[in-house]
């Protein structure tokens, strides 16, 4: 583009956003509109790389879904009471973000006349009710307070999802992966790094290959976590009828589960270790064993397996299992309290038993 | 209370002094490319080792060697009666058996012999038996578990990892380390319940087991090659 003819299409480009402005604030569904946005403002960041803001707000209706692609840089995204999606975005000056309406779709990406556009950081504002799908390689995804439903992939890139509902599907092959307080059918996953979910309801499927799965404060008839070389623990509610699956290969699995509970437990390992911090029989068991015992009246089915590590059934709530919890995040503390919230923080350490219960000590002991 | 969850964290010394097996040192090896913990202890290891070795050799401040030259020269010169005499009892006496222990000793030599033919005659069976095709346990397909016996799979597999060859160059090469350091973590743990399953083939933990080690691979390679073509 010549800089003769960059003034009119700036024009042209403002009065369609003027445009899609008034729509927005009618609140009327939205036009089929393709928005190549301008940047409002430009700055220089750095010494060289001259970096631009964009701002605009496109309404939406219901039955519509936002779709974000973004190669790299980051993603928030926060809710308001508004039919509307507001777009903020810092990239490179030559970069423009581009919002296209087809049909039920809302697609918000970036684009340049120079090859694939830079590193674009996102900050959206939309309605709690509004379905997102976000993609990307090398992003760092937080959003908070979605209740239609969320669907997050990226390659590089933690991603954090705070408050959410309906489907919910998070996946990150290098990044962790944090939900916290979510309603729905959740489906977590990481390929190299921990899978963390605290303070759900729902389905819950949480995968990793070289990474630990932690489930906390979780109340679900339909629980199942696998991993391979990392740790499973759980410490949630066993519900009568319920369907828990935990399985690791190389790790270890610790279960909070109550005496009072009902429910039948298979536990599978090849060369693991299993202890109970409560009688049940067996209480103990030998390497290289399968077996089954039943509390209550069985009606929860749990399945434990772990090809090598060992098998624990420790109080939910307990010390024993919050202290695991908390040594395997102390590392992280400080920046997990702002991703988990004071809450489930101190959920973690409040609910530890000043005195441990005998059996738990025994456990503590034997480690 | 601090647990080591790391189950590779207790095999670094090993590691370090290069007795782990190739196929350990593999996996130990693509474990350290992802899990920083592992490779600062081995780092740490590394400056013990190489701090010992820069260690000057320190002469003993008490010598103790003509003490004991003293002592062994004297017990040569006692009659071979008087060492003999230290020696514990039973090593005095020799090993004798009566004759019921004698009988009871063949007894058990011949259950060991038939009890190690049986299991060599057993061995070759079962080993045909993981190559039947489609056995079924628990919905799982026990033969496609096994991607010797089943083709299908071992082309998926293939195609998938040509896929992802030709298309590594549109991911980082980081990124490429750490799903083959991740392909090669399943593919260990694939190894094991395979061999493990090879030991107990009736184990329905196992089977399935096996079937799902395999399928991860499978969605790994999947979600990999997606990425690469989304560039």
């Amino acid at each position: 583009m010549t800089i003769g003819t960059a003034r009119p299409l700036a024009l042209f480009v403002a009065l369609v956003l003027s445009l899609a402005g008034a729509a927005s604030h009618a609140e009327s569904p939205a036009p089929r509109v393709h928005v190549v946005a301008p940047p409002d403002r430009e700055y220089h960041a750095g010494r060289a790389q001259r970096s631009a803001h964009t701002d605009t707000t496109i309404a939406v209706r219901r039955g519509m879904r936002l779709v974000l692609s973004n190669f790299g840089g980051s993603i928030a995204i926060r809710t308001w009471p508004r039919s509307a999606v507001r777009v903020m975005a810092d990239h490179r000056r030559h970069d423009r973000v581009s919002i296209q309406q087809a049909d039920a779709m809302l697609h918000v990406s970036s684009e340049t006349a120079m090859g694939p556009s830079g590193s674009v950081a996102y900050d959206l504002t939309v309605p709690a009710w509004l379905p997102v799908s976000l993609s990307g390689i090398y992003n760092d995804i937080d959003v908070d307070g979605l209740q239609g439903g969320i669907d997050v992939e990226t390659v590089r890139g933690d991603i954090v999802v705070r408050r959410a509902g309906g489907v919910i599907g998070l996946r990150s092959v290098e990044g962790a992966v944090d939900l916290v307080g979510a309603r729905g059918t959740i489906a977590v996953s990481s390929v190299n790094e921990a899978v963390r979910v605290a303070q759900a309801f729902g389905s819950i499927a949480a995968e990793a290959v070289n990474g630990d799965i932690h489930l906390i404060d979780v109340d679900s008839k339909d629980v199942e976590a696998t991993t391979v070389n990392g740790e499973v623990v759980y410490d949630g509610r066993i519900l009568d009828g319920g369907n828990y699956r935990f399985a690791t290969h190389s790790g270890d699995i610790a279960l909070g589960l109550a005496e009072s509970a009902n429910a039948t437990v298979s536990v599978s390992t090849f060369s693991g270790d299993f202890e109970s911090a409560f009688a049940i029989q067996p209480r103990r068991a030998p390497r290289g064993r399968r077996f089954t015992f039943a509390l209550g009246n069985g009606s929860a089915q749990i399945d434990l397996a772990s090809f090598q590590g060992s098998i624990e059934l420790l109080r939910p709530g307990g010390r024993v299992l919050r202290e695991r919890i908390l040594d395997s995040w102390k590392d992280h503390e400080k920046e997990w309290s702002k991703v988990f919230g004071k809450e489930v923080m101190w959920e973690l350490k409040g609910k530890s038993d000043p005195a441990p219960a005998p059996d738990e000590g025994d456990n503590n002991d034997g480690k | 209370m601090s647990l080591s969850t790391d189950p590779w964290e207790g095999r670094l010394s090993e590691h370090l002094d290069g007795t782990l097996s190739a196929e350990e040192r593999s996996l130990l090896d693509a474990h350290l490319v992802t899990c920083g913990e592992c490779r600062a202890t081995r780092a740490e290891l590394e400056q013990i080792v190489a701090r010992a070795r820069a260690l000057p050799e320190r002469a003993p401040g008490t010598d103790l060697w003509p003490g004991i030259e003293a002592r062994v020269a004297a017990l040569a010169q006692q009659p071979f009666s008087a060492i003999r005499a230290r020696r514990p009892a039973a090593v005095r006496r020799g090993i004798t058996l009566s004759w019921p222990q004698l009988v009871a000793a063949g007894l058990l030599l011949v259950v060991l012999s038939g009890g190690g033919a049986w299991f060599a005659s057993r061995g070759p069976r079962l080993a045909g038996r993981a190559t039947q095709p489609a056995q079924t346990s628990g919905g799982t397909n026990y033969a496609a578990a096994h991607q010797d016996a089943d083709p299908e799979y071992a082309a998926q597999v293939a195609d998938l990892e040509k896929a992802l060859a030709e298309r590594r160059e549109q991911l980082d090469p980081s990124t490429v380390k750490t799903i083959e350091a991740n392909l090669k973590i399943i593919d260990l743990a694939t190894t094991q319940a395979r061999q493990a399953l090879a030991a107990d083939p009736a184990n329905p933990y196992l089977k399935e087991y096996l079937s799902k080690s395999m399928r991860r691979k499978v969605e790994l390679l999947k979600q990999a090659t997606e990425f690469a073509s989304t560039r």
